[in-house]
């Protein structure tokens, strides 16, 4: 006979409001296998869980029911304090009849009687409990972070300043990201890069971090704590060891292409490195556009090379490395193409087929798909940048003129769930007033325009920086754009004042689009790769958007930066610090400890079907050899990776021998659970 | 015909190369055949095959039937068209590897829906259902032919199913729910549609599962419903249309208007047919990243 106890809990009056705990405490005493109740007014409060300790010891209590919040509030809690009392955490169940009850009813009799039921059923589920001992789990004390943007390089350099060995995954050839982009930052107009380029020789030098540029993750296998991550080191065709950076390769190259790092405003050799102060400053050939590698001609860069560092023959390398953790730091790019079609972009996983068509028709009519003078934020960081196509000096892209008035355009995109997304991209309106500042410091008698719809300026001196570019004679006006087009070789911005309710046109010399910021293109695929989760835009989804913002769906894999949301640098570097550190209280343990409500197999049952592996989203379950004590094969069956399982309980779903259980959540507990219930139909 | 076969099977069978043959011989009445397993290559005369030979030989492959017995390396059988889909879907259910099987394949024409409807010929008011939609009358997989094997073209979907599914499925839900409530009335639960079923390999089947006690044991209305509901549910995506579980129901209910119903849908909605493919997945345990809804995403 189950010597179970019952805590209902009152919550105050939560609970006790609509719900007369009293009661329920009497009636489920009356229950069979109920040893002892109790109603109190705060179970989680110190003195209730005193309480509860108390009444396991003195009782010797084999199972205890918490009639309280939603389990993910206090289970834990009470899982603690049972164990604390001796008594197996997983002989612990809450029944909700807070969220489930209190908070949703208004009529204290049923509600009551319903209180009564919900905690009969997990009564009922109890007496099958099994008691369960967490599983432990070896560490791999290494971290992987995934983009060596800014994101990547601060949570790099606090793992490695703590002792951690790191590894940094870059696509490009050189970290930095986006950031490496910019000219000034808000709110101190700082030189973005006079702050970025010494965190990245840092990097470079730190001995316990190792970069490897140029480079994808192919995939990633293993659970939290034991990861082993496929990297494939895409052909520099340079020998990375050799190399000393001279320069001499890149600047013989007599081949141009356009190059991305400068969004395409300027022109960049062959063989490449994307910025002056790239870390690590070895080039790469760019194989798509080499002449050595489309027709075999050329070749100069190897005869120029002192060092004979240039390898044409390399090829992409495939290492394999194990991890403990993963930071997912891969970035955001703006939303693409919003200029030819200004105001008809969606993103290209939103867009209906038929539709994508029939814009494409229209496109080569669309008025703005012209107009070369119409660039968005990133292109316009690349004017201004000292570093960039015009060193500095503002000159629209048409004809290299010095711009007299220019349009900036704000939520080109963003806060548009008809045509862009729904969702503020967050750092476009600082960033426009930046643009205006740094353009009125460029060009003195210059005119700017701000069409805007609301300024949100949240963040420590943001507000006065908008204010300070308001009187540094920008013009901002609340309104939308409705129209581009082209008038001489000016812009014909039309638009809408809405204080003083006049239509506007302007004739600009350039106009700057602050288009939305979303994730990177494959942003889904690196998700799949990864196992998290992501939302409808392709942000990786946080594991609780308060509570838990840097983990990710999957133990061991945490999130920095904006490919978890809209951010700006100071955000972005808080979350890299915070899922740094994440990992090192990870890593502060010598092992794991994993929950234990993880599918089971019924090894004598399973009819090696194998539909849970197929099934299995985490590649936990894999097929096993079952044996006699001789060593004589008898029979295949699934075998669980304890480690791997997340108890999704999709295995239980498909087994049609029902031969895999979900421990915690057993066909008998949850049979149990439902019989129980006064009205139903077993 | 049948002449190729039992030299094939007789060369095979003296080679030592296949352990036996499962095929048809002649049953106790002139109406009917019945299941033979020929061991001796001098026995391979009593294979026979004509439209009598209704019996879904593959059950005999299946793992739950303690078939293939121990120390059998491979198996001859004789397969229809149909016979030979329940083995490919046995294959990609890991059931069976292609290797211990050799598929003698015959070309059929039809046969008939049950024994005592036999007079010696082959028409439309007595062939089974399943024949008139049949698009394997050449089977599309085997290790030996008799003569040519001319190729059939079988991509398209399978035959809409038999005209009493649509009929039945036509009726509103409470019509349809008391036609089953009467059919089941006579329903004792002897599972003999689950023990001719070439797919049922559970071990323990889901039904005699006592810890939960998923299903009511009795055969009332709750039992029986049960019983027949989960049964179609687990064939979905799996069943390959043989028919037999009608064929062996004591009481003539007409159970695998369920399972037809099952396929039209699964082929409806994820254009899959069971039985063609031993590496395609079935649509229930697989999702697409490309699915017209998005909501997996």
């Amino acid at each position: 006979m189950a010597k179970i106890g019952v805590f209902v809990c009152q919550c105050g009056n939560n609970i006790a409001r609509t719900v007369d705990t009293a009661d329920v405490a009497e009636k489920t005493g009356e229950l069979s296998g109920v040893a002892h109740v109790e109603d109190y007014k705060f179970m989680c409060s110190a003195p209730g869980q005193e309480m509860f300790k108390k009444a396991i010891k003195d009782n010797n209590l084999d199972g205890c029911i918490v009639s309280a919040c939603s389990p993910k509030m206090h289970e834990a809690t009470f899982r603690k304090a049972a164990e604390d009392a001796g008594l197996n955490p997983f002989k612990v169940e809450i029944a909700n009849i807070r969220e489930q009850c209190s908070w949703v009813h208004d009529d204290k009799e049923i509600a009551t009687a319903k209180s009564k039921d919900i905690t009969k059923m997990m009564v009922n589920r109890l007496k099958y409990n099994r008691p369960l001992e967490r599983y432990k789990m070896p560490v791999t004390k290494r971290a992987l972070i995934i983009g060596g943007g800014i994101a990547g390089i601060q949570a790099a350099l606090d793992l490695a300043n703590a002792q951690i060995p790191v590894s940094i995954v870059e696509r490009e050839p050189s970290l930095g990201g986006n950031m490496a982009r910019l000219s000034e930052t808000f709110p101190t107009l700082d030189c973005s890069q006079c702050i970025l380029t010494p965190r990245m020789v840092e990097v470079s030098n730190h001995p316990l971090i190792s970069i490897h540029s140029y480079a994808e993750l192919e995939k990633l296998d293993g659970y939290i704590g034991n990861f082993r991550a496929t990297i494939r080191l895409k052909a520099k065709s340079v020998i990375e060891k050799d190399c000393t950076g001279c320069g001499e390769c890149w600047e013989k190259c007599p081949f141009t292409v356009e190059n991305e790092f400068d969004m395409g405003l300027s022109k960049r050799s062959v063989i490449y490195i994307p910025f002056p102060q790239a870390v690590p400053t070895v080039p790469v050939i760019d194989r798509e556009n080499c002449p050595k590698f489309i027709k075999d001609k050329c070749g100069l860069c190897a005869k120029v090379c002192g060092q004979q560092c240039i390898d044409f023959t390399q090829q992409d390398r495939v290492i394999e490395e194990e991890f403990g953790a993963v930071i997912v730091a891969t970035g955001f790019k703006l939303m693409p193409n919003v200029y030819k079609e200004y105001g008809g972009y969606r993103p290209p996983h939103m867009t209906p087929k038929k539709l994508t068509a029939k814009i494409r028709k229209t496109l080569p009519r669309s008025t703005a798909g012209r107009l070369v003078d119409v660039i968005n934020g990133l292109e316009f960081e690349r004017l201004a940048s000292a570093s960039g196509p015009t060193g500095g000096e503002i000159r629209r892209p048409s004809d290299g003129k010095v711009p007299e008035t220019v349009v900036f355009i704000a939520c080109v995109g963003s806060r548009d769930c008809n045509k862009g997304v729904e969702y503020c991209s967050k750092i476009c309106c600082m960033y426009t007033a930046k643009h205006t500042m740094l353009y009125q410091h460029n060009v003195h008698h210059g005119k700017s325009y701000v069409f805007y719809m609301d300024i949100r300026a949240g963040g420590k001196g943001y507000e006065e920086f908008i204010n300070r570019a308001q009187s540094e004679n920008a013009n901002y006006v609340r309104g939308r754009v409705s129209r581009l087009s082209k008038k001489g070789d000016k812009i014909l911005v039309k638009g809408a004042d809405t204080f003083t309710g006049h239509a506007l046109e302007i004739e600009a010399d350039m106009v700057v689009l602050a288009t939305a910021m979303v994730p990177q293109e494959d942003a889904m695929g690196v998700a799949k790769n990864l196992g998290i989760s992501y939302d409808q835009h392709g942000f990786f989804s946080e594991q609780h958007p308060k509570l838990m913002p840097v983990d990710s769906s999957t133990g061991g894999i945490y999130l920095a930066g904006a490919c978890q949301g809209v951010k700006d640098i100071p955000e972005t570097v808080a979350q890299a610090s915070a899922a740094a550190s994440k990992v090192m209280q990870l890593f502060s343990r010598e092992e794991l400890e994993r929950e234990p409500e993880v599918a089971i197999v019924d090894e004598k049952n399973c009819m090696n079907c194998w539909d849970c592996v197929t099934v299995c989203p985490y590649n936990a379950i894999d097929r096993t050899e079952i044996t006699n004590r001789q060593g004589q094969f008898l029979k295949w069956a699934a075998k669980v990776n304890p480690g791997l399982c997340q108890g999704c309980g999709l295995c239980n779903t498909v087994c049609r021998s029902k031969s895999i259980e979900l421990e915690g959540y057993t066909d008998q507990q949850v049979y149990a659970q439902i019989t129980a219930f006064e009205g139903a139909f077993v | 015909m049948i002449e190729a076969i039992r030299t094939q099977a007789h060369n095979l069978l003296e080679n030592k190369e296949i352990d036996v043959v499962i095929g048809y011989g002649n049953g106790s009445d002139p109406t009917r055949t019945t299941p033979v397993f020929i061991r001796k290559p001098e026995e391979v005369n009593r294979l026979i095959f004509d439209p009598r030979c209704i019996n879904s030989l593959p059950v005999y492959l299946n793992k739950r039937q303690g078939y293939p017995k121990k120390g059998w390396k491979r198996v001859g059988i004789i397969g229809k068209g149909c016979d030979i889909r329940a083995i490919t879907q046995l294959i990609a259910e890991n059931q069976l590897s292609r290797d211990e099987v050799y598929i003698f394949g015959v070309p059929c024409d039809g046969v008939v829906s049950h024994f005592s409807k036999w007079d010696g010929s082959l028409r439309d008011d007595n062939r089974a259902t399943k024949c008139s939609e049949c698009d394997v009358h050449i089977p599309n997989d085997c290790d030996f032919f008799p003569g040519e094997r001319p190729e059939v073209d079988r991509s398209g979907p399978y035959k809409v199913s038999a005209p009493q599914v649509l009929n039945l499925f036509n009726l509103k839900t409470d019509k349809r729910f008391k036609f089953w409530e009467k059919e089941f009335e006579r329903c004792f639960k002897c599972y003999a549609c689950r023990e001719v079923c070439p797919h049922c390999s559970c071990n323990i089947c889901i039904t005699d599962r006592t810890t939960p006690n998923w299903i009511d044991q009795a055969p009332h209305t709750k039992g029986v419903f049960g019983w027949h509901l989960t049964r179609a549910l687990h064939l979905v995506g799996r069943c390959t249309g043989c028919g037999e579980c009608t064929r062996a129901c004591p009481v003539d209910i007409q159970v695998d208007l369920f399972n037809q119903r099952m396929k039209d849908v699964v082929q409806g909605s994820f254009g899959y047919k069971s039985g063609y493919s031993e590496t395609e997945k079935p649509p229930l345990i697989t999702y697409m990243t490309d699915d017209s809804e998005n909501f997996i995403q």
